[in-house]
């Protein structure tokens, strides 16, 4: 086994044992607010015994760990989607109003009039912009 | 030897094209390899079928060229956004997650990709119409020409005119987003109840079954036509950030209904809008090709960009529009901007980073027939064949001919894989399905029971290029597929009463039933022995026995799939489909022999 | 994600189009923390504090 390979079996393993925290962690928050008789203490005690199960067993969790990812991606994309929704309302927005205030407006929408623009040269190839 | 990698991809068509000391080794679509239509992934698969047809590794590159530039386009994304608000909320937030996981950072991605690559090889980027002329201009066979290149839409620019001249293309002028041709007719393609970027074909297939009524509506309220042939779009009828359709509430009124959905019956309604955008982009085609000649001088002009796949526009510009001649890009959407900016970056001059080589123009073209995919060997053919259990014989060329030929008089359908596989969009005769044109009930019967796509759709003849001018009114050549022309006077049979809409596709117009549009027009490929040897020998061959020089040829895939690559992917669509006879390398195979009569589907299918 | 930055700061001098600055600095600075909690492996490790 080079190197190489022995990280990403490591990483695999780091993965799947992370995998079995969120359930420890939302128990933790739930004895926290009394809802279930769990002691956090004892939670945070199970979190580096289960995150070792994981790694020591990686092909018993892989299954689950392919769930929790996929919950995972769902709710990340449903946040990201709120947070980008909340960047448009509270920059964007406003930015374009600003900018409209100021007489400028980056797409053109009239209607008449040529529509050729002289081309200012391609520039550097170096750049990607 | 210099190798310089292309690379286009991440919004649709990805590709790869390499060159060795400017010479085209090899291009290839993601599409074709991972067998997806229309990828957009990271051409990964490609990159490695051109390192390994030219038998290099990532550590012999001198550069990586990409078609875009990603930071600039991502800023017009962002200005669109703020041109465009209070709207375009949700749009926003579906569109900037793509970005910000991977396609800002485009040197980590390819170096990423290519972890041989040299610290040192220098990471390119043109832009995006810089790499569509580059693919339009340094393969042509011109010293001298006028560039036009039409699209969607790049980093701003819609549509460009440039000037080539030796190794040089300077940009004269541009007309930015979002006033867009290419969108234009994508909205139109949706509208219908097609996919953009790739329905389009489609919506110019149906426009001869419709009457242009929709013209004067377009005109007016839609698509403003200035005398310098500039256009604009009226915004009040489109919404270039919506996700579903381009078109908003207003549009829909103006144009007597709501978008139809693709499992809607076509109305005529729908058949006369496609007449009528198509009509209405061959005019604006005319008008920039008679600008281009104005601030070029030029005699020639190279095209290039998706709207230049429009064949039937291509076709009135070769014999309306201003220019003695004219070569299109064979790949001219965005696979064919890999090679462009392979192409850009080894003519571009020292300061700008480029490579500074000099161009000699070729005598015909650079592209080689487009042949610039991979090719298996006999043995491996083969090899995949015996792991499909397939029953198989295997013939000398000659032989080979004559027993496809064979099959074709006697009406079969015959799949034809040979040598390596076609860059662009086109079946050249590598990767095609053959017919006999002379059949009346051929074009709906390979439409319905071999492709298992709309019988309205047309198919295209090849020609052996010396007889090409008795069967088509056609000047010069056109080896990619790439022109329409009237199919001749001489072989057109006249029509007692003209049917109306999708009736007129079963009336027998011409000699070439199968070929000929319901406006008596055809797609023609010539075919030359320099460029397509073995096509060349086959329609030789065909013609021979039958004194016919024509043969149908389509892609060798089924509705929904790539053309074929591989043996096995050509064995899965020949079992799959209605296909009688398969000419793989030299094997030769007949349906009714084989012990299958299907086989799981290689590929993944795309709804079209 | 260094050199994108970088680039975005000569680009922007070079447009003159500095009023894309704040929006541009909010997005990368999202774009940092989306893409290390997709494909970092230790990103199932935040997951149970988001």
């Amino acid at each position: 086994m080079n190197p190489l390979s022995i990280a990403r079996s490591l990483r695999n393993r780091c993965v799947i044992g992370a995998s079995l925290l969120p359930p420890v962690a939302l128990l933790m928050i739930a004895g926290r607010c009394g809802w279930v008789p769990v002691s956090p203490r004892a939670c945070l005690v199970a979190m580096p015994l289960v995150l070792g199960l994981g790694m020591l067993f990686p092909g018993v969790f892989a299954s689950w760990h392919r769930w929790i990812s996929r919950g995972q991606a769902w709710l990340g994309g449903r946040l990201v989607f709120l947070l980008l929704v909340g960047v448009y309302g509270l920059v964007v927005i406003p930015l374009a109003f600003l900018m409209r205030g100021l007489g400028q407006r980056p797409i053109d929408l009239s209607r008449s009039g040529s529509s050729w623009v002289r081309s200012k040269g391609y520039g550097s190839l170096r750049d990607p912009f | 030897m210099h190798y310089v990698l292309g690379i286009s991809g991440l919004y649709h068509d990805s590709a790869a094209a390499l060159l060795g000391d400017g010479r085209i080794l090899a291009a290839v679509q993601e599409e074709r390899l991972s067998r997806r239509k229309n990828d957009a992934r990271f051409p990964e698969r490609a990159i490695q079928s051109c390192l390994d047809q030219a038998g290099i590794t990532a550590g012999d590159l001198a550069a990586v060229a990409f078609y875009e530039k990603p930071i600039l386009k991502f800023s017009r994304t962002l200005e669109v956004f703020l041109g465009w608000a209070p709207r375009g909320g949700r749009a926003f937030a579906r569109a900037i997650p793509d970005w910000l996981g991977g396609r800002l950072d485009l040197r980590g991605r390819i170096r990423s990709a290519l972890p041989h690559l040299p610290a040192d090889c220098p990471i390119l980027f043109t832009t995006h119409h810089e790499a569509h002329a580059a693919s339009a201009f340094f393969p042509s066979p011109f010293a001298e020409a006028a560039i036009l290149t039409v699209d969607g839409v790049g980093e701003w620019a819609t549509t460009t005119i440039a000037r080539g001249s030796g190794a040089t293309i300077e940009p004269l002028e541009e007309i930015q987003f979002p006033h867009s041709l290419g969108l234009l007719y994508s909205a139109f393609t949706a509208y219908c109840g097609f996919r953009v970027n790739s329905g389009e074909y489609k919506l110019m297939g149906l426009a001869p079954y419709g009457e242009p009524r929709w013209v004067d509506t377009l005109l007016d309220q839609v698509l403003f036509l200035h005398d310098d042939g500039s256009y604009r779009l009226n915004l009040e009828y489109l919404d270039p950030l919506a996700e579903e359709h381009l078109t908003n509430e207003r549009f829909h009124q103006r144009f007597g209904g709501p978008p139809r959905r693709p499992e809607d019956r076509l109305e005529q309604r729908h058949l006369d809008l496609a007449r009528s955008i198509q009509w209405v982009t061959e005019q604006a085609m005319l008008g920039l090709a008679r600008r281009a000649q104005k601030q070029t001088g030029a005699r020639h002009l190279c095209l290039a960009g998706g709207v230049a796949l429009n064949c039937v526009a291509n076709g009135r510009l070769l014999r309306e529009g201003p220019f003695e001649d004219l070569w299109i890009q064979p790949a001219a959407g965005d696979a064919g901007a890999a090679l462009g900016a392979a192409l850009a970056a080894w003519h571009g001059p020292l300061e700008r980073g480029g490579m500074a080589a000099p161009r000699t123009p070729p005598t015909s073209d650079a592209m080689g027939g487009s042949f610039l995919g991979p090719e298996e060997t006999p043995e491996l053919v083969e090899s995949s064949l015996k792991r499909w259990d397939a029953v198989w014989e295997r013939l000398t060329p000659e032989v080979l001919q004559e027993r496809v030929v064979q099959a074709l008089i006697e009406g079969k359908v015959v799949g034809w894989v040979q040598g390596r596989m076609e860059f662009g969009p086109r079946a050249l005769g590598h990767r095609s399905i053959l017919g006999d044109p002379r059949s009346p009930d051929m074009q709906s019967r390979m439409n319905l029971k071999v492709k298992f796509r709309e019988s309205f759709r047309p198919f295209a003849p090849a020609v052996l290029a010396e007889r090409a001018a008795e069967y088509f009114g056609l000047q010069g050549e056109s080896p990619y597929m790439l022109l329409v022309a009237p199919v001749a006077e001489s072989q057109r049979v006249p029509l007692a009463q003209e049917a109306e809409g999708l009736d007129r596709l079963k009336q027998v117009r011409s000699t070439l039933p199968a070929v000929t549009h319901v406006d008596g027009s055809a797609r023609v490929q010539t075919v030359d022995p320099e460029r397509n040897p073995q096509f060349y020998a086959l329609l030789k061959h065909f013609e021979a026995k039958t004194g016919c020089p024509v043969l149908i040829n389509t892609s060798f895939n089924v509705r929904g799939e790539p053309v074929v690559a591989s043996t096995e992917d050509a064995y899965r669509c020949f079992i799959n489909s209605q296909i009688d006879v398969l000419a793989v390398g030299p094997c030769f195979l007949e349906r009714d022999r084989q012990l299958h009569t299907s086989l799981p589907r290689g590929f993944e299918a795309i709804p079209d | 994600m260094g050199s994108v930055l970088r680039d975005f700061v000569r680009f922007l001098g070079r447009e003159k189009k500095w009023w894309l600055a704040p929006l541009i600095l909010i997005l990368l600075l999202l774009g940092a923390v989306v893409v290390f909690s997709s494909s970092s492996a230790v990103a199932p490790f935040l997951y149970p504090f988001l």
